[in-house]
């Protein structure tokens, strides 16, 4: 057990911060209460924020383990666009240098996975920042299907002779794709799940099938405002859920993005525009989306950037005008309910995960420092030495 | 009939016979014991009171798969041309006239589990076959032709994605092939037993054994993260894994135990050719005993080590690995990891009179390995 005393503790739901203490026991919040007196360990937050552990709504970690060179590259399939029955889960390699970083900056959980220069690349996972067996990570295994528009997969087939050379081909293909999941459903909901009773099993299209039952988000990477319609427009026609991650031009649709009810994941955003998709990229986006009623998360696509820099991409946005206390619920449960995992994580309430970081600052301010970090009622990072 | 007589017979799972007799009729172990009795015109050899162990068990092996010396028309055990190939036999490609199984048999090797070897693209490579190691035709000196379904995971199977784009070129994508042939092959079993109508498939055939339980998938894995993959998609369709390799067992030993998972651990003296081996230490063997698993020390012969058997078990015994367990690793667990127990592995009535004849110290420098038996037949 654990008692962590006298912090300001933020809320969430309200965006304020009270003097509160929090029981933990068993790796969860039991109790939070404004005084709590037992004979635990205690840590003395006077003075000092308390935060729920941050999250990296959007990354690669452990999928992408470039200082080893190709051995240690899962990022993406580079052989076939299509590629929905892969699963991230099966190459996170805990004990990459990110891991550590996000441990040590309070980012407690990420969702990690393929990346985007397949149309289809594969589902994501969301996971705890602590451990060795990412099986005992996991906080929700398969939180999306992650797909790509746009420069990526047209660059990584088209510059091949390869389909799709087109941002046209890559929208054909990921209709025709639905549209054969869709078919493969019906055989397979008319079968009764027998699969003696059914035609040839595909492994792929049955990878699909909780997208179109709406059990599973679609996580689209999409930069510029036409990729993004693209997406919407596919979205629509088979009623699926969709998550917007980058979403660089968003702020140029932000009233189509609303009214479609499309969680955009923002960034990594700090970007002197290597690529042409993202020659609009602006810190501005994030209070734009917000203002205009969008759910919005913040990432890194750690390791493209590094996930120690989560809490400064959420101080630039408030720096370019995003409400402080949406930008750390952009770090928090805005991503947990984007993906459907808030039950577990995002939030300082009884009956959630111990996962918790204690600050002098906020993580809004350039100068912040993550003092103690806790997860699953664990101290597992103090900046002083444990 | 014959019998080897003045002996100390180190059984491996019934102790220590000294002044010991074997009784061999047919190539099998007829008696065993002190004061055996046999017929007037049975052959008596008298073994000067020299050691007797049974033949030893390469886990994992290539010979006459990938042929000594004879650079790239001997080598038959990597096909990358199929990511998945479970219709593969390995003994259809085995030359016994390779001279590895001499080399084999002058360490101490008398069965061979030989398999396809692993690489790029060849996520299942195919089945593997348990071999005397000696003979002039395959078909008369196999065990047991099928006895476990052998496959590649992690770095070391997958197409180098940035070079050399070619499926499956991440590991998300091996792991892949494996589900989808057994997805496959699932459905191919469950219409089979149904009795609905289909066309035959060879390599779904050959996934039956696996899908029942009947022989083990044995999956290279070195990476931890690979290890744990391997038993998240064993768990998903419930099969049986065998772990090969293993160069981070040591880092995983809790798991591999509470998972009861059994691993062909070695060579143990290993190039650290490529990041898989990066944390690859000697102790895996110790620290995987240590911590209750069930283990096979291999020699991988056929790839250049052998007649490294003795030494593989005296390194890992170096490094704080017990004697005993150390030659049932060689001996009886193979035989029990691959269900050939009934017949090899050890010295008792009824298995084959496959025996070495030895003197000084097992797992020592001075051990020396003279008359090798298979099926009572001397063959060196």
């Amino acid at each position: 057990m654990l008692l962590i005393k006298n912090g300001n503790v933020f809320d969430t739901k309200t965006g304020e911060y009270n003097k509160l203490d929090i029981l933990i026991n068993d790796g969860k919040i039991e109790k939070i209460s404004s005084s709590i007196n037992e004979d635990v360990e205690v840590i003395d937050a006077l003075g000092m924020n308390v935060y729920p552990g941050f999250i990296d709504a959007h990354t690669h970690m452990g999928v992408m383990e470039l200082v080893i060179g190709p051995d240690g590259y899962d990022n993406n399939e580079m052989a076939d666009p299509i590629n929905p029955q892969l699963r991230g889960i099966d190459c996170i390699n805990p004990q990459t240098r990110s891991y550590e970083d996000a441990r040590s900056v309070g980012v407690t959980t990420v969702v990690a996975g393929p990346g985007s220069q397949n149309i289809i690349g594969g589902t994501h996972v969301a996971l705890k920042t602590s451990g060795y067996r990412v099986d005992d990570m996991v906080v929700k295994n398969h939180v999306a299907m992650k797909c790509a528009f746009g420069e990526n997969p047209k660059k990584s087939y088209g510059d091949r002779g390869i389909a799709p050379n087109t941002r046209r081909a890559q929208v054909a293909m990921l209709r025709d794709t639905l549209y054969k999941a869709k078919e493969y459903m019906k055989m397979k909901d008319a079968a009764g799940d027998d699969l003696t009773k059914m035609g040839p099993v595909d492994i792929k299209l049955e990878a699909l099938i909780p997208v179109l039952k709406r059990e599973m988000p679609i996580k689209g990477h999409a930069h510029r405002a036409d990729d993004i319609l693209n997406f919407l427009r596919v979205a629509k026609e088979f009623n699926l859920r969709i998550i917007i991650v980058h979403a660089t031009e968003g702020h140029l649709i932000a009233d189509k993005l609303a009214s479609a009810n499309a969680a955009c994941i923002l960034g990594p955003s700090f970007s002197d525009g290597l690529k042409m998709e993202m020659k609009n990229v602006t810190f501005k986006t994030h209070k734009i989306l917000h203002e205009a009623g969008v759910k919005i998360a913040i990432q890194t696509d750690a390791p493209i950037s590094p996930v120690l820099d989560l809490p400064l991409m959420a101080a630039m946005a408030v720096k370019e005008g995003l409400d402080e206390a949406e930008a750390i619920r952009a770090i928090t449960i805005n991503a947990a309910e984007i993906y459907g995992f808030q039950d577990r994580v995002g939030s300082i309430d009884e009956g959630k995960d111990a996962d918790i970081v204690i600050s002098k600052s906020t993580p809004l301010d350039f100068e912040y420092l993550a003092e103690i970090v806790i997860i699953n009622g664990r101290k597992i990072y103090s900046r002083l030495g444990v | 009939m014959k019998l080897f007589k003045n002996a100390v017979i180190n059984t491996v799972t019934s102790g220590v016979i000294t002044n010991g007799s074997i009784l061999v009729e047919n190539g099998l172990i007829k008696d065993i014991g002190k004061d055996i009795k046999c017929d007037f015109d049975c052959e008596i050899i008298d073994l000067e009171g020299k050691t007797i162990y049974p033949g030893f068990i390469d886990g994992h092996s290539h010979l006459g798969l990938n042929e000594r010396a004879i650079g790239k028309v001997g080598q038959d055990g990597h096909d990358e041309t199929f990511p998945a190939a479970p219709e593969l036999r390995a003994f259809d490609g085995i030359n016994p006239h390779d001279d590895a199984f001499d080399i084999a048999i002058r360490g101490g090797i008398t069965t061979a589990i030989i398999s396809p070897s692993s690489g790029i693209g060849a996520v299942i490579a195919g089945t593997m076959s348990a071999v005397k190691t000696k003979g002039d035709c395959i078909d008369e000196m196999i065990v047991d032709s099928f006895v476990g379904m052998r496959g590649t995971m992690g770095p070391s199977a997958k197409f180098p994605a940035l070079i050399m784009p070619k499926f499956p070129s991440s590991r998300t994508s091996v792991s892949a092939v494996i589900r989808e042939l057994l997805l496959k092959s699932k459905q191919y079993m469950l219409k089979k037993e149904a009795g609905i109508k289909q066309a035959y498939m060879i390599s779904f055939e050959n996934m039956i054994p696996v899908l029942k339980q009947e022989v083990p998938l044995v999956i290279h894995a070195n990476l931890k993260e690979d290890i744990f993959t391997a038993i998240r998609i064993a768990k998903e369709y419930n099969v049986k894994l065998v772990l090969l390799f293993v160069a981070e067992g040591h880092l995983v030993a809790k798991d591999l135990a509470k998972e009861g998972i059994d691993c062909l651990v070695g060579p143990v003296y290993q190039g650290h050719t490529r990041p898989e081996y990066r944390y690859h230490s000697k102790k895996v063997a110790a620290e995987l005993a240590k911590h209750g698993v069930r283990i096979s020390l291999i020699a991988n012969s056929g790839n250049g080590k052998s007649d490294s058997i003795n030494v593989q078990a005296a390194l890992a015994i170096a490094q704080g690995l017990d004697e005993k367990t150390a030659l049932k690793a060689i001996t009886i667990n193979v035989a029990k990891i691959f269900n050939l127990d009934k017949c090899v592995g050890s010295l008792e009535v009824g298995k084959h009179a496959d025996f070495l004849v030895t003197e000084g110290r097992i797992f020592s420098r001075d051990f020396l390995i003279g008359d090798v038996y298979i099926l009572g037949e001397k063959v060196n």
